[in-house]
């Protein structure tokens, strides 16, 4: 991967892959350290130059949470603390994080894969090394957890 | 056994509509009235409120992130090249340590105190700069 094109894939994939890792760690700083060894491990894997867009980006994401999974298992996962970000936010989007962080991290990343970056059933599984026929009612599973725990915390739908 | 998990025969065209970002106006009557579609939908809407708040903190900048990849990438290259050169030294360490044993067995005891002395503190030489040698090659690894 030449410079020019680690940047355009950079500009597409890191706010996302940003957000996804700070919705899954506490530590701001933890954050850019393994969103930082998701690129170099992502670089040092020589996809070849054909590669396509959806496949490094697929590949991305199983290196991230790869990252994540194993420091969650050094930390002895860590409990997320409810104060999802110290930046100001509205506020509807704080008690939503609030609640998306009381989620088991498989419900997190089947949520953040479907609905924010939109991967297929496939595309989730593949990351995810489950099968794809597993993905639908994951996410049935996940979905109905989450709007309970908005529920509970009177956060509206 | 698990529960089999509702489905709604819709429910693949409202994903798609989602991930255009745009709900077709066919499918809106739908949307109100299927409770699966509609959880599908609110859900989305919560991700994505989520996200753009999640993504409103700054990432680090392409050139910044290219420059600690390259950079890093180079440091593991050098640490591969070092790699040979760390066991190459720490194998003549082992085998300069072994024929200093093996002379000083094979050499009669000298009987002069001079030589004896000389000998003592030749070891004393010899032994700590091979331990120091040993250790240095073992930290570099």
């Amino acid at each position: 991967m030449d410079e020019e094109s680690f940047h355009a894939f950079y500009e597409q994939t890191a706010r996302n892959l940003r957000g996804y890792l700070r919705s899954m760690l506490i530590d701001p700083a933890m954050v850019d350290d393994l969103l930082q060894e998701s690129y170099f491990r992502l670089f040092n894997a020589n996809l070849p130059a054909s590669a396509e867009y959806g496949h490094r980006r697929n590949y991305l994401y199983r290196i991230a949470t790869n990252l994540v999974y194993d420091h969650r298992r050094a930390r002895r996962l860590e409990e997320l603390p409810d104060d999802l970000a110290a930046v100001q936010a509205p506020a509807t989007a704080q008690d939503i994080g609030r609640a998306f962080r009381r989620l088991k991290p498989k419900d997190r990343d089947v949520l953040w894969m479907a609905y924010v970056e939109c991967f297929s059933h496939k595309e989730i599984a593949e990351v995810l090394r489950l099968r794809s026929a597993s993905i639908r009612p994951m996410l049935a599973r996940a979905r109905a957890r989450f709007a309970d725990i908005l529920r509970r915390r009177n956060i509206g739908e | 056994m698990e529960m089999p998990t509702p489905e709604c025969p819709e429910e693949s065209k409202i994903s798609a509509a989602l991930a255009v970002g745009e709900i077709p106006a066919y499918l809106l009557p739908h949307l109100s009235t299927c409770p699966i579609c509609a959880a599908i939908h609110s859900t989305a809407m919560q991700m994505r409120l989520l996200a753009s708040h999640l993504a409103a903190e700054a990432a680090p900048s392409a050139t910044s992130m290219w420059w600690r990849v390259t950079l890093r990438m180079r440091r593991e290259g050098v640490r591969r090249a070092e790699k040979p050169l760390i066991w190459m030294t720490r194998i003549s360490c082992g085998v300069a340590a072994l024929t200093a044993a093996l002379l000083a067995l094979s050499i009669p005891m000298p009987s002069h105190p001079a030589a004896e002395i000389g000998c003592l503190a030749l070891s004393a030489v010899v032994i700590p700069v091979s331990i120091i040698l040993w250790g240095w090659s073992r930290s570099k690894i």
